[in-house]
């Protein structure tokens, strides 16, 4: 039984989970649109805004649709026993992770993509190297990944990840919006200094930073949540 | 550690413990392949906490263990394709439909019953035996406790795996789903499925086990069939003693009629002699009551049972949550 099959098929389950789920649904996806698009309409020209606006784009669907409900889905799933019960089974622990992760982490992909449709029916700046967006896209989609199974793992309960998220989401947020002033390849290892630095080389936009050291910036978070996870996950509320 | 093909499973000084708190203090167990052994013991005795290391979802602290041939945790994928688990405590997806459970879990296991788009007899089978099958369509939190415990037991056996952890299967039943699930537990049996069980219901150990274990204290404080368990427990013989003795009088006289054997008198008009050779007790009682023209009411003899003896580990332990 390979841990392939048995992640798709918790992945299925876990979509089937999030589409009955109104609120989740909703949340994941309208709340980060919405605030989007409430930038879109600040209609500011050039490559310099077209990088910012898309490092905020990436920046907020990620730590949104991905960090937060990656988190809140671990510990929920831990709190109702139902990751006990996979764990009774067969299933591989990396098929259990990635399982209940990826639907969220394509429901990200896909909100992305709908937001780049849009702006290039509008007629937006279109960048000269488009393929770091996806390198900003994908990196910062598996450091939040990581990052909330780390936070999960650190986290006693749903309530409690209305407290535990803040940190990592604002450092996220935070280091996008830093970036522009403290005007330093050292914040590339910030997760949101990563993803400007990607996007203005996308736009071809001057930049303090590198692509090297922005992906060793994601890479590191990416770890860090792993290393977390590793650590302290556990499966039970009570161990 | 290796395990011969007879036994299912093999622990030496087996220890789990939470923190510093023990909760089982080195237990041997050796279970044999097709057979059926339940687990008993008070709350907090260390029941769950040992079927889940056998189960392989905690590491042991310590000693050695073998299911199957295999170290249960860290050879994990090698050891589950062939076990079913039903935990004491366990949740759902709640918004999935029973049949869309009952068909992820399938597909999460390399039974070939398992493979796509049919769901196998034994599926089907098992849900009708255990009243589920009208229930197909409806959401897992829309269950009843008692149908969740029975979908519960439908997960762990639909893959017909070789060996199945049962923590306490029947708890919370009413007594029309109870009888299902020993249906079901016993037809596991006959087919040859060796079966692991906690319960609180003695009669359950007594109608289905092989082979019965107490636990107490994280440790087993009697093991083997129900005969072995029962066969050096006092025979209880009573009746009411007659009006024209008092206590004193009938004390004195059963030290002499019905001898070394243990015995014991109780307050007020009851008598309860405890005695080891029950055939050769009551045959002196009766014969001492004829002769001298006493009338013994009530007589009853009855049998040591299961219960008793767990009643007597259980005191135990009563006497020692007194001493700390
Ligand atoms: N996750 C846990 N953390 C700390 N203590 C535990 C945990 N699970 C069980 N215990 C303790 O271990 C002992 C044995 O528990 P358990 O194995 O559940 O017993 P039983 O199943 O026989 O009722 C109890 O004293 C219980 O309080
Ligand atoms: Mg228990």
């Amino acid at each position: 039984m390979s841990t392939a099959r048995q992640t798709k098929v918790i992945a299925r389950t876990e979509w089937k989970l999030i589409a009955r789920n109104k609120t989740v649904l909703f949340s994941a996806t309208l709340f980060p649109l919405a605030l989007t698009a409430l930038y879109l309409i600040q209609d500011a020209e050039g490559p310099m805004a077209a990088a910012g606006l898309t490092s905020i784009m990436v920046a907020i669907f990620s730590s949104m649709t991905v960090y937060m409900t990656v988190t809140l889905t671990a510990v929920s799933r831990r709190q109702d026993l139902y990751l006990k019960r996979l764990r009774s089974g067969e299933s591989s622990d990396v098929a259990i992770f990635a399982g209940i992760t990826l639907p969220t982490a394509l429901l990200c992909l896909a909100q992305m993509i709908v937001v780049v449709v849009v702006l290039a029916i509008i007629g937006f700046e279109v960048p000269v190297e488009p393929w770091w967006i996806v390198a900003a896209a994908l990196g910062s989609i598996v450091s939040c990944l990581a990052m909330g199974l780390g936070t999960a793992s650190v986290t006693p309960n749903a309530s409690a990840a209305q407290m535990t998220t803040v940190p990592y989401f604002l450092f996220v947020i935070g280091s996008v919006f830093a970036t522009p002033f403290a005007d330093s390849q050292l914040m590339d290892l910030t997760p949101g200094g990563a993803v400007v630095t990607f996007a203005r080389l996308a736009f071809d936009v001057p930049t303090p930073g590198s692509a090297l050291t922005a992906a060793a910036g994601l890479v590191i978070w990416t770890a860090v949540g792993t290393e977390m996870a590793r650590r302290f996950f556990r499966w039970e509320p009570r161990s | 550690m290796t395990t011969t093909p007879d036994f299912a499973i093999q622990a030496h000084d087996l220890r789990c413990a939470y923190g510093d708190f023990e909760a089982v203090r080195g237990i041997d167990l050796e279970i044999r392949s097709g057979e059926m052994f339940a687990l008993l013991g008070t709350n907090g005795a260390g029941k769950t906490t040992t079927m889940e290391t056998l189960e392989g979802h905690r590491r042991a602290d310590g000693g050695t263990l073998s299911v199957l041939g295999h170290d249960p945790y860290t050879e994990r994928p090698r050891v589950r394709p062939r076990v079913g688990i039903m935990l004491q405590e366990s949740g759902f997806a709640g918004e999935l439909t029973v049949a869309e459970t009952v068909d992820m879990w399938l597909a999460l296991s390399s039974s070939p019953l398992g493979e796509r788009g049919r769901r196998p007899d034994t599926a089907v089978e098992a849900m009708e035996r255990l009243d589920l099958a009208d229930r197909t369509d409806t959401r897992v939190v829309q269950l009843s406790g008692g149908q969740k415990r029975r979908l519960d037991l439908v997960l762990a056996t639909i893959t017909r795996p070789d060996l199945v952890f049962l923590d306490e299967p029947t708890t919370g039943l009413d007594p029309e789903s109870r009888r299902r699930t020993w249906d079901l537990i016993e037809t596991l049996r006959g087919s040859g499925t060796t079966i692991v069980l906690t319960t609180h219901y003695l009669e359950e150990a007594e109608r289905l086990a092989d082979r019965i274990a107490i636990m107490h204290a994280g440790r087993i404080a009697v093991e083997g069939t129900l005969a072995e368990l029962v066969h050096d427990r006092p025979t209880q013989i009573s009746f009411r003693r007659p009006a024209e003795l008092s206590s004193a009088d009938i004390d004195r006289a059963l030290r002499t009629v019905v001898g070394p054997q243990r015995l014991e008198t109780v307050a007020g008009d009851g008598v309860v002699l405890d005695v080891t050779d029950a055939q050769q007790a009551l045959g002196r009682l009766l014969g001492w009551a004829d002769s001298q023209g006493h009338r013994l009411e009530n007589i009853t003899v009855s049998q040591a049972s299961l219960s008793d003896v767990f009643a007597q580990i259980a005191a135990g332990q009563q006497k020692q949550e007194e001493l700390v």
